[in-house]
């Protein structure tokens, strides 16, 4: 027995020598490359010559069709570079631009104008016309896909005017139309296919690069076109794209630390560990990038019209200490925000702060005529790790100010069908992370604000309030004006507490430090997609070099 | 014992079907809307009802339940994903190789490790070598898999760079999936050896064998072993099972693309019929496996062939009785 035990300890210590070399406290080898060479002595991204590259970019998302507005997410990346986009943001100047468009513009309050380039071809040799633009917008609608939800559009009043024109009707004039990021698809190829076809695998499109294999679940690789209707081959200095999928978001990063991989995503917290490193001397690093929009809790006013009272706001937002919530609920990834647009934005605006303050909170609360236990909550959430840290952070503030809160969490599909029908009957909702705008703006982060049939929380039922968003949203309205009304809206939002931001959404990206820069990797990447139009082009590297 | 194995097939087909409603009832009730899952937030009623008659889900329990049965038994037709829309069938066929490889292969190591790692163990009760193996084993069966995996990746994947991290394309790829999935299984099958090794040489028949003179590696090998074997071949056959379903968090963490990635892909998106086709040929191969386990029984021990035999022969002289 003595000798067994013996020989158990002398294992266990061989176990935990075991785990401790490879979970820790030895150096790693980052600062080589595979063949052995110093890294530190290849960082210097960019083109040398004529000489071509391929990019592997790894994902955790899984790989769909080509087939935009579907899930899943992440084709959405390489449908970028696959068909060229009726309306992208540009990213250097974080500007609406098309890829094949003359000219755009509002006719009249209801008709918008699109007029397609002369000269646009798609890769079976076939000239883009008018019906393939507004196919383009149709074919959302037949697929059922939610890209055309804000655009007020309806499909049967637009025409065609000639060969290169259609105008639009919109039942009211929005900015959705030319900010989504529509592609232009081939209506007789698409027709002659159908919508189930495995064709779509290898899409008919008008992009700089094209489908040459793909493996469903596994990976799949972008060639550059060399009959690309806008730019010569040459131009090109990513000569392919090499997507690989991986399930297991660990497996992920040691292959961008074993060099395997040129540039990722990071979506969990978990592997925050990598930003605080010093990475310097290793082939990889990690960037954060603000995805546009912000984390805000806003209140039911649709449904619940406690949420009137600003006394019972003003109590919820002195009784919660926002810090603490952010910093628990993201991590590495918190970047405290107070306003809608992220801080490198022209849009950001410091509105002020309320301080943490459980004894404002209760006098607020008593005044909103509510003794402590009185109130109860309840809300509905997606159940993933970082929405459970913030649900409980939360919970626990709520409490404590004497507000009895149930939360329920479930999976996407049944939170989705709970914030659209009401099902759970939410009072409040914890989180909201509006989709990432490009533009960072803060329409893009107020995403909904002004929809009434949409999610049943994100309506803010306030007259002024809508006033502004109306004007943000006016396509007429200048840019400089824009940023003036933006200011307003966000002064207007804490003064009156009609949602409480608390941090920007920050995506961070692994890369190869020996293949790309971190500017280019920020300039290029936004709400964990890429722009891999831009970012194969020759001369968009030489920016940076 | 021909008559047997038909028997036992035949047993497989309401095994399966049993199984085949089970597994499509409960995700039947599983709360969660692949239809919203596809169409997201800004889906109308009209859109909401196309999707789910394109998917086949407007029709009631029943409805789904008959089809989907329909499909699989006249056409072998498990569907088609609600995502990719490809087929499941192709997809079984692309990718079940590749998972029966690793579970073949780490069957064979499980064998060709655990029982003379076990024999030895039980040979040399109480030595140094025998309470060795027996904390390893300990340590191994405790450990669970996606532990093993992690640490193997980071130790001999990232740190010390010797083997792949990812993939089967090299014989040295297969090395850390093939531990993964192998090792526990060792573990058990050694435990389990060793403890039935040290009741049968205790036994009076191999006292016997001793006396009659006849060498120990005769008496271990061809008595002792023999007559250890069934309870073995129980637990191997459970371990073929844990290898297969143990396939998920392997193949997802080293990235091969065989049937647990498929699966958990699915389980994850909701995506119902690959979900139901993958736990219908986890199920099936299980019926198989315990077949071929039954069968080893019979051709093992001779009393389980004498009962079918004497049983048949009842059976037949019942019927001559009957006649006359």
């Amino acid at each position: 027995m003595k000798k067994m035990r013996s020989i158990l300890c002398l294992l266990m210590a061989v176990l935990m020598l075991f785990a401790l070399t490879a979970c820790g406290g030895g150096k790693t080898d980052g600062g080589k490359t595979p063949s052995g060479e110093d890294a530190s002595a290849k960082f210097n991204p960019g083109p040398k010559g004529d000489e071509k590259i391929t990019l592997r970019i790894g994902t955790t998302g899984y790989l769909g069709r080509f087939l935009s507005g579907l899930a899943p997410e992440e084709s959405h990346s390489a449908c970028n570079a696959v068909f060229d986009s009726i309306f992208r943001v540009d990213p250097w100047t974080k500007q609406i631009k098309s890829d094949v468009l003359d000219d755009w513009y509002w006719e009249d309050e209801h008709h918008f104008i699109m007029k397609l380039h002369d000269g646009v071809y798609f890769s079976n040799g076939q000239k883009a016309t008018s019906e393939d633009l507004l196919f383009s917008y149709e074919n959302h609608q037949e697929r059922g896909s939610n890209y055309l939800s804000g655009m007020y559009l309806d499909l049967d009043k637009c025409e065609i005017v000639d060969d290169m024109t259609v105008r639009f009707y919109c039942e009211q004039q929005n900015t959705r139309i030319s900010t989504a990021y529509i592609h232009l698809y081939c209506k007789s190829w698409s027709r002659e296919v159908g919508w189930d076809s495995p064709e779509w695998y290898y899409p008919v499109a008008s992009g700089a690069y094209y489908v040459k294999e793909y493996v469903a679940d596994d990976y799949m690789v972008l060639h550059v076109r060399d009959d690309y209707w806008k730019h010569s081959i040459d131009e090109y200095y990513v000569e392919e794209y090499y997507y690989k999928y991986y399930p297991e978001a660990a497996t992920l990063f040691m292959e961008l630390e074993l060099g395997n991989l040129d540039l990722c995503v990071i979506q969990s917290t978990d592997y925050s560990r990598y930003m605080s490193e010093d990475n310097s001397d290793k082939n990889y690093n990690v960037v954060l990038d603000a995805t546009g929009s912000t984390m805000y809790m806003n209140f039911g006013f649709k449904d619940h019209d406690i949420w009137y009272n600003k006394d019972l706001r003003l109590a919820f937002a002195y009784g919660i200490n926002w810090e603490e919530v952010g910093m628990l609920t993201l991590g590495d990834f918190y970047v405290a925000n107070n306003g809608f647009a992220p801080k490198e934005s022209p849009s950001y605006y410091d509105a002020g702060t309320r301080e943490y303050d459980p004894e404002k909170a209760a006098e607020y609360l008593k005044k909103a005529g509510y003794e402590p236990g009185e109130l109860s909550l309840k809300a509905c959430m997606m159940d993933n790790a970082s929405y459970k840290n913030f649900g409980q952070a939360v919970k626990y503030y709520i409490e404590k100010m004497g507000v009895n809160i149930d939360i329920q969490y479930a999976d996407v599909s049944a939170s989705i069908a709970n914030w659209v029908q009401g099902g759970y009957n939410n009072d409040i909702n914890l989180l909201f992370a509006a989709g990432g705008d490009a533009r960072q703006c803060v329409t893009g982060s107020l995403n909904q604000a002004n929809l009434w049939p949409g999610v049943t929380f994100a309506y803010v039922d306030d007259d002024h309030f809508q006033e502004l968003y109306a004007k943000l949203c006016d396509p007429n309205t200048t840019q400089e004006d824009i940023y003036k009304y933006e200011k307003e809206i966000q002064q207007y939002i804490f003064d009156e507490c009609l949602i409480i931001p608390f941090a920007e959404m920050n995506s961070a990206f692994g890369y190869d430090q020996r293949v790309i820069g971190p500017e280019m990797v920020k300039a290029i990447t936004f709400s964990n997609r890429y722009q891999l139009t831009e970012l194969g082009l020759r001369s968009n590297w030489e920016r940076y070099q | 014992m021909a008559k047997y194995i038909i028997k036992r097939i035949l047993w497989m087909i309401p095994v399966m079907l049993g199984v085949l409603i089970i597994v499509f009832t409960i995700s039947y009730l599983t709360p969660g809307d692949p239809v919203i899952t596809i169409l997201g937030s800004g889906y109308t009623p009209e859109k909401y009802a196309a999707k789910a008659a394109e998917l086949n889900l407007d029709k009631g329990y029943f409805g789904q339940l008959g089809s989907y049965i329909w499909g699989i038994v006249t056409r072998f037709d498990f569907g088609k994903s609600f995502y990719s829309n490809l087929s499941i069938t192709g997809e079984f066929a692309r990718r079940f190789p590749i998972t029966a490889a690793l579970g073949i292969f780490g069957c064979i190591i499980m064998v060709v490790l655990g029982l003379p790692l076990g024999i030895l163990s039980a040979v040399k009760q109480y030595s140094v070598l025998d309470y060795t193996l027996t904390v390893i084993a300990l340590v191994l069966a405790a450990m669970p898999g996606f532990v093993l995996a992690i640490l193997g990746l980071v130790l001999f994947g990232v740190r010390l760079r010797w083997l792949p991290i990812t993939g089967l394309d090299t014989p040295k790829s297969w090395i850390l999936p093939l531990a993964t999935n192998a090792m526990p299984c060792v573990a058990m099958i050694m435990r389990q050896t060793r403890t039935n090794m040290l009741e049968v040489i205790r036994q009076d028949y191999i006292r016997t064998a001793r006396s009659k003179g006849l060498s120990e590696r005769t008496i271990l090998w061809k008595h002792a072993l023999k007559n250890c074997l069934i309870p073995i071949i129980t637990v191997t056959g459970g371990m073929v099972a844990m290898v297969m379903a143990g396939s998920i968090i392997t193949e997802n963490i080293f990235n091969i693309k065989g049937m647990g990635t498929y699966m958990y892909a699915a389980i994850m998106q909701r995506d119902y019929p690959i979900v139901n086709g993958c736990v219908l040929l986890i199920a099936f191969i299980v019926c198989c496996v315990n077949l071929i386990v039954d069968i080893c029984y019979a051709l093992i021990d001779p009393r389980i062939r004498a009962r079918y035999a004497s049983s048949g022969k009842k059976h037949k002289k019942k019927a001559h009785k009957e006649v006359t």
